[in-house]
């Protein structure tokens, strides 16, 4: 029995050591190979003085090395937190600092942004397999540079680190309303309870080639990770390219026979609609998962009628819970049917609704979706205070102490107790499967000093969930193209707004709050202009 | 103006180019350079259909094409001269 995640490695390696684990592009390495070089990253940054329960930064592509970073971390007694390597440097830099990073595995083709964080964080240790050693252009000046001659020098042997499944395994930073991004604390335990569900849901097998397409800063990677570990499936690894042309996605489907893939559903309705699909293609696929966003029942349904044979399934569930429902799509719905069901809990989680005045909803009755069990984050680091808004205490239940997730979501049980979701009690929006705070990108907005009033609106949007749009009262000469310049070095691009509207003034509300009701029918009626 | 330069002011304008004209430059590395993104790829096709009335087909959808704005400037050729 396997209860922390890099163990699910350790333990493949021994039952099939030859396997392939992972494959990236023309590379792979078998599970015996990864458990060794994770084992050689954990000695080396045990060296560098990561002891259980730090935080190391993983900063680089997804690759073969990242995969085995983040084992190696874990190995260590650390925690991995996976940072954008396309988000602006001074949001990486806060992200550092944030959770007190001192090490950093990342790559060669990050350099230019190295010198920049040892400066101005807590970084001391940089460890990149592709450097070369005493690289004079490498100059990082108190930091020390570690290449892959250190990783090779360290002993095979499993490290000694003695961790619980209570312990923190990984931290994913999600967008903050505040104006920074917020570090979900998830441990072993929280990881572990959806992939063994997942797996076993799935039937997920040594026989599978599960799809890593994912970002690894998105919880969605954490099945491609350690479901294909714990199945003693192979894992591989999407190219970037793949997200951008979708006959790019076919053929690595094609080419690598991939039969598990868990995919946000804008991703699978490029692939629906632009990559010249006819029913009986991609026969391998034999299963289906996406999350992080409403899947359009229209391209759903076109979707399923050109993989009959293919399993279906809605994954639920913010980043502080992972997934706590699902739904299996029992057959192509109707194009015009409403949006599909977030389905029920998964195996050894709770879920239930609550009312507006604190009650308990029974179905049929519209509430906030509450979430117990393993699968419940840590908290947020270093911030108490948003914790314990979200992480609340059971007063549901008689007896028991231990918290309860509320998602923010309001949904409604239907009679053959499935949930329907319905919206959000706040100003967070999906768009492309990231979530994202209304109040982060106004934030950003607000920074710059020829600002006076903003506000960024969601226009719904059929294929990405939603479209940004800013609304901007400025002083002076103030244009798109150096709002945009300025907005990049702060927002990641999936925050980016399509559309900036200059305006004299904002609508405001009579208790003289930006009216944001007024602004979307604003853009709405332009819309259908 | 080429084709070229009109792909070239649509990057900046419309894609939010970081960087000044003489930056991007025909042979710049788009995908490399995270300049084109998924979103950004679907922007180019649109822009490119009215703006040269051409028709882009699913199978024009691939790296070599949107690699750098030579390659885009080619594809266009490509269509115009069919």
């Amino acid at each position: 029995m396997s209860y922390l995640l890099h163990d699910l490695v350790r333990s493949s390696a021994n039952t099939h050591p030859d396997a392939v684990a992972v494959v990236d592009g023309d590379r792979s390495v078998t599970y015996s190979e990864l458990d060794t070089l994770s084992n050689q990253i954990a000695h080396l940054l045990g060296e560098t003085g990561v002891k259980k329960g730090d935080r190391v930064g993983l900063y680089l592509r997804k690759s073969l090395e990242a995969v085995a970073g983040a084992y190696g971390i874990m190995k260590a007694g650390g925690a991995y937190v996976p940072l954008d390597p396309e988000a602006p440097v001074d949001r990486i830099g806060y992200i550092i600092s944030n959770c007190e990073i001192h090490t950093l595995f990342t790559s060669v083709e990050k350099a230019g942004e190295w010198r920049h964080l040892v400066e101005t964080t807590t970084l001391d240790s940089i460890i990149a397999l592709d450097a070369v050693p005493d690289d004079p252009d490498l100059d990082l000046g108190m930091a020390h540079l570690f290449a892959r001659s250190d990783v090779a020098a360290q002993s095979a042997s499993a490290p000694a680190a003695r961790n619980i499944d209570l312990d923190l395994a990984l931290m994913l930073y999600t967008s903050g309303s505040t104006g920074h991004p917020k570090g979900v604390m998830l441990s072993h335990l929280n990881v572990m309870t959806f992939v063994q569900w997942a797996v076993a849901e799935f039937g997920v097998t040594s026989e599978d080639r599960v799809s890593q397409v994912a970002p690894l800063h998105f919880d969605l990677s954490t099945f491609d990770l350690y479901g294909a570990a714990l199945a003693g499936s192979s894992m591989h690894l999407a190219p970037r390219q793949t997200s951008m042309f979708p006959m790019e996605m076919r053929r690595f489907i094609e080419e690598q026979d991939i039969s598990v893939m868990y995919a946000v559903p804008s991703a699978l309705i490029m692939l629906t609609e632009r990559a010249k699909l006819e029913q009986g293609d991609l026969p391998s696929l034999k299963t289906i998962l996406f999350a992080g966003e409403v899947f359009p029942t229209k391209y759903l349904s076109r979707l399923m009628r050109l993989l009959p044979e293919t399993v279906f399934a809605n994954l639920y569930g913010p980043t502080e819970t992972n997934v706590c429902t699902y739904y299996r799509v029992p057959g192509p719905p109707p194009e015009d049917a409403p949006p599909i069901s977030i389905g029920k809990a998964i195996t050894n989680v709770e879920t239930f609704v609550v009312k507006e005045g604190g009650s308990v909803a029974t179905p049929g009755e519209v509430g906030e979706l509450h979430v117990r069990g393993a699968s419940v984050m840590q908290g947020y680091w270093g911030d108490p205070e948003r914790t314990i808004g979200s992480r609340i205490e059971n007063t549901f239940s008689e007896g028991l102490t231990d918290p309860v997730y509320r998602t923010g979501d309001l949904v409604i049980e239907e009679a053959d107790g499935n949930y329907t979701f319905l919206g959000r009690r706040d100003n967070q929006i999906k768009s492309r499967g990231y979530r994202i705070e209304l109040g982060e990108i106004e934030t950003a907005l607000y920074a710059h000093p020829e600002i006076r009033e903003c506000a960024a609106v969601a226009i719904p949007d059929e294929m990405i969930t939603n479209r940004i749009k800013a609304y901007v009262v400025a002083d002076g000469g103030l244009d798109t193209h150096s709002l945009t310049n300025f907005l990049s070095e702060r927002i990641p691009k999936y925050m980016m707004p399509g559309d900036f509207e200059f305006r004299e003034i904002l609508p405001k509300t009579s208790t003289g709050k930006i009216d944001r009701q007024s602004l979307l029918d604003l853009t709405e009626s332009k819309e259908r202009e | 103006m080429s084709t070229q330069d009109r792909v070239r002011s649509f990057i900046i304008d419309e894609l939010r180019f970081r960087g000044s004209a003489k930056d991007l430059t025909n042979d710049l590395p788009l995908l490399e350079k995270e300049i084109l993104d998924s979103m950004g790829i679907f922007q180019v096709v649109a822009f490119l259909e009215s703006e040269f009335g051409i028709e882009i087909d699913d199978e024009d959808l691939v790296p070599d094409n949107f690699g750098t704005i030579d390659g885009i400037a080619r594809l266009v050729e490509s269509k115009q001269g069919s």
